[in-house]
């Protein structure tokens, strides 16, 4: 089975772009089969006009079941889940998966927590590995320099995906009050 | 949707389809007859509203023998909620009605 892949835009920041590239993808004969760590898998198929949709929902093989269901009574095909991350495909004009703004606002509040969350942790770890750095000696302070430089590499792109979520959620806010 | 006190349209749609005891899925294709092909409830929307619904006890699993699917149906007060919704909307609806009855000023 021939394959091609292509990395990520990153979903927090280009979910738009990526969804327009699986478009691509499809309509040129490589259809997207799998989606893990960032890097899309595609199979040669026949070329498809379909549009796709993300959604992100953690949930039991159970309720996953019930889950496609209704994407598939909307007319949207189950293409691939992987860690709460679950792509569909439809034909162009397939309603929307989202109809309501609220409900589209909860699912971005319910992607950030997590992130917001290890964003703080990254911060504080890197606060914590900063004061061993400035203030302890010897074995401490080396430690302390390393811990402060990875800290560093987890925390600044932690931040810029939460701010991109951040983001996100007032673009969502803003529309659901308009 | 921090609280579902004030329902909003999908919402109050969904809630309404749940008066009866019914699967997820044909709560999509009742509104939209319902409504002409005017409303149409996303699968998405559906979904986390009916895990909503379900952790504030509106809606309740149903439990029937026959269905391999998942039934929902408006728990007590999920139809507390409702007709106090209803009540807020006649309001609503009088208020205008009630305006447009008396005519134009010229």
């Amino acid at each position: 089975m021939k394959k091609t892949y292509k990395i990520s835009n990153g979903l927090a920041f280009f979910e738009q772009k990526d969804l327009q590239m699986l478009r691509e993808k499809a309509a040129e004969g490589w259809m997207v089969e799998s989606f893990k760590g960032g890097l899309y898998t595609f199979t040669k198929s026949s070329p498809e006009d379909v549009i796709f949709s993300i959604d992100y929902h953690e949930m039991t093989p159970e309720d996953e079941e019930e889950y496609c269901d209704l994407f598939a009574a909307a007319g949207w095909t189950h293409v691939y889940s992987h860690t709460g991350i679950h792509l569909f495909k439809a034909v162009p004009g397939t309603p929307p998966i989202y109809s309501d703004a609220a409900s589209k606002t909860d699912q971005v509040k319910r992607t950030a927590k997590p992130v917001y969350i290890v964003t703080i942790a990254a911060l504080l770890f890197t606060i914590i590995a900063l004061a061993f750095m400035k203030l302890a000696e010897g074995f401490l302070n080396q430690a302390g320099k390393i811990g402060f430089f990875i800290s560093i590499v987890l925390f600044i792109p932690m931040l810029m995906t939460s701010m991109a979520l951040f983001i996100q959620l007032l673009k969502v806010n803003k529309s659901s009050k308009n | 949707m921090k609280s579902l006190e004030q329902l909003t349209d999908s919402v109050f749609y969904i809630m309404a389809a749940f008066t009866e005891p019914r699967h997820g899925y044909a709560v999509m294709s009742l509104v939209e007859e319902i409504t002409n092909g005017e409303v149409n409830i996303g699968p998405a929307s559906l979904y986390t509203i009916i895990k909503k619904l379900i952790k504030q006890e509106y809606v309740e699993l149903f439990e029937d023998a026959n269905s391999r699917r998942k039934v929902y149906v408006l728990t007590e007060r999920g139809r507390e909620i409702l007709q106090a919704d209803i009540e807020r909307r006649k309001t609503m609806v009088q208020f205008a009605e009630d305006g447009l009855n008396k005519g134009r000023v010229q």
